[in-house]
């Protein structure tokens, strides 16, 4: 493979990973020993998570913009951008509403915009598969079911075997839906990287899939330690969503410089 | 270069501008000027240099992206002995086949050129002067509404070319929204067009 293709494909969004992590383990230190202590320890944390997919939704409308808002890239791009100022509204929902004035029905305001999120980013993958693919293959309508179902399986099977003795059956299937509907992202996703494999725009959207896989085991990591009660900001699904919005700005980014 | 190709080789560009935007469209255009040291108008023209540059840079994929491109620009109507109808509902296109249509003279050119004809006798079946035709022969000619056929001897010995018409027919539907054209194409015209191909192979696969 060409250095600059492993470059771009494997050792930045790498090091993006390892950042969002380094960057969470700050905070979170920086939360034990400041000077505030206590109340504000995971301000850092929380504002991050909170403020990510705005920096990414911009992104995606300045490159819609660049595309000259054209009828599948610029349109693509715009959608992804409303996809990410979704996930950037519920957050700041949970943000403000639920953490801090701690209004707890505001929640699942800001999870419905999380689950309309979902649906925009689905959207822009469709409309770019629908356009350069037209019809799937056979393995790649198989990969859409069983993809979301191996993955469903898995995060029952871990939720039954090491969720204890107090499993809350409401909060779990209630989660579950936004697990069903993230591996309904990562499938769509793997087979939009199989649509462009063979393209100018591979490395772009290989990155995006890292961006994706990354976001999704974000969510389910969130998903499990939230139907457990057992979330906090210390949780690993913070700097994983971190590096996954990060990750889906320089996918941005690559395709804008390729095509 | 094939007259249908020509003629909707302008649709074609609009269409793929509109389709990827104008940045990933000047892409294009600057490496069909690489490779193949020609214009894009020209390379859309035959369509064989841009389905090499397309390829480069989607892949397998260029094949949709060029029949979504003509699909949106002609549609196959009806097949008939001899020859297809085909709707050709891009504006820009449909517009301009409207106005050479709409032109007196360039009509009594075409009229006359419904079979393969030397342009002396069709300026002289049309009634023309041969200033104002041979600006109208040449513009049709570069536009793909007239195509060269072969060649004749000249009343006094000379070879000269023929020209022929492409559309055998054109039936025009105008509404609200611009115009839609109906033209009847003959084989020998159809058969080696890459958009005509391009649409009939993937209607049959």
């Amino acid at each position: 493979m060409h250095a600059v293709t492993v470059r771009r494909g494997v050792i930045i969004p790498a090091a993006i990973l390892c950042a969002a992590f380094a960057l969470h383990v700050f905070a979170l230190e920086y939360g034990r020993y400041g000077e505030d202590g206590g109340h504000n320890d995971d301000m850092i944390i929380r504002l991050s998570i909170a403020l990510s997919p705005l920096f990414v939704s911009v992104f995606c409308f300045m490159t819609s913009r660049h595309y000259g808002n054209s009828r599948i890239f610029g349109r693509s791009f715009a959608v992804l951008g409303v996809s990410y100022a979704l996930v950037f509204a519920g957050e700041m929902i949970f943000f403000h509403f639920v953490d801090t004035l701690g209004i707890e029905w505001s929640a699942q305001a800001g999870e419905s915009l999380f689950l309309c999120a979902y649906a925009f980013l689905a959207l822009h993958m469709i409309i770019n598969v629908r356009y350069f693919a037209g019809k799937l293959t056979v393995a790649q309508k198989a990969a859409l079911f069983v993809l979301p179902a191996s993955v469903v399986i898995s995060y029952c099977a871990l939720f039954m075997a090491y969720g204890g003795g107090d499993i809350k059956y409401d909060q779990f299937q209630y989660n579950l839906v936004f697990v069903c509907a993230s591996s309904l992202i990562l499938a769509l996703c793997v087979v939009s990287f199989s649509v462009f494999a063979s393209t100018i725009m591979t490395v772009a959207w290989f990155v995006l899939l890292v961006g994706i896989i990354v976001g999704t085991a974000g969510d389910l990591s969130y998903n499990y330690a939230y139907a457990l009660g057992t979330y906090g900001f210390e949780d690993m699904s913070g700097p994983l969503w971190n590096a996954s919005h990060v990750m889906v700005a320089y996918a941005l980014y690559l395709h804008r410089q390729c095509i | 270069m094939n007259p249908l190709d020509v003629i909707i080789a302008d649709g074609v560009r609009i269409v793929l501008e509109d389709d990827l935007g104008r940045v990933t469209y000047k892409k294009i255009e600057k490496e069909i000027r690489n490779t193949h040291g020609t214009r894009i108008q020209e390379a859309v023209s035959d369509f064989a240099k841009l389905d090499l540059v397309l390829r480069k840079f989607f892949g397998r994929h260029a094949a949709s992206i060029e029949f979504k491109a003509f699909k949106k620009v002609i549609i196959l109507e009806k097949e008939v002995r001899d020859g297809a109808i085909l709707g050709i509902t891009e504006p820009t296109v449909a517009k301009g086949i409207f106005d050479s249509y709409g032109d007196p003279a360039k009509r009594a050119i075409l009229d006359a050129m419904k079979t393969p004809t030397s342009i002396a006798d069709a300026i002289s079946t049309a009634g023309l002067s041969k200033a104002s035709a041979y600006g109208r022969i040449k513009e049709m000619l570069n536009g793909g509404l007239l195509s060269m056929t072969g060649h004749s001897k000249a009343k006094d010995g000379r070879r000269v070319n023929t020209l022929q018409a492409t559309l055998r027919s054109a039936m025009f539907n105008v509404h609200d929204g611009g115009v839609r054209v109906s033209a009847g194409l003959g084989c020998a015209v159809l058969d080696l067009s890459f958009a005509y191909n391009s649409i009939v192979q993937t209607r049959t696969a």
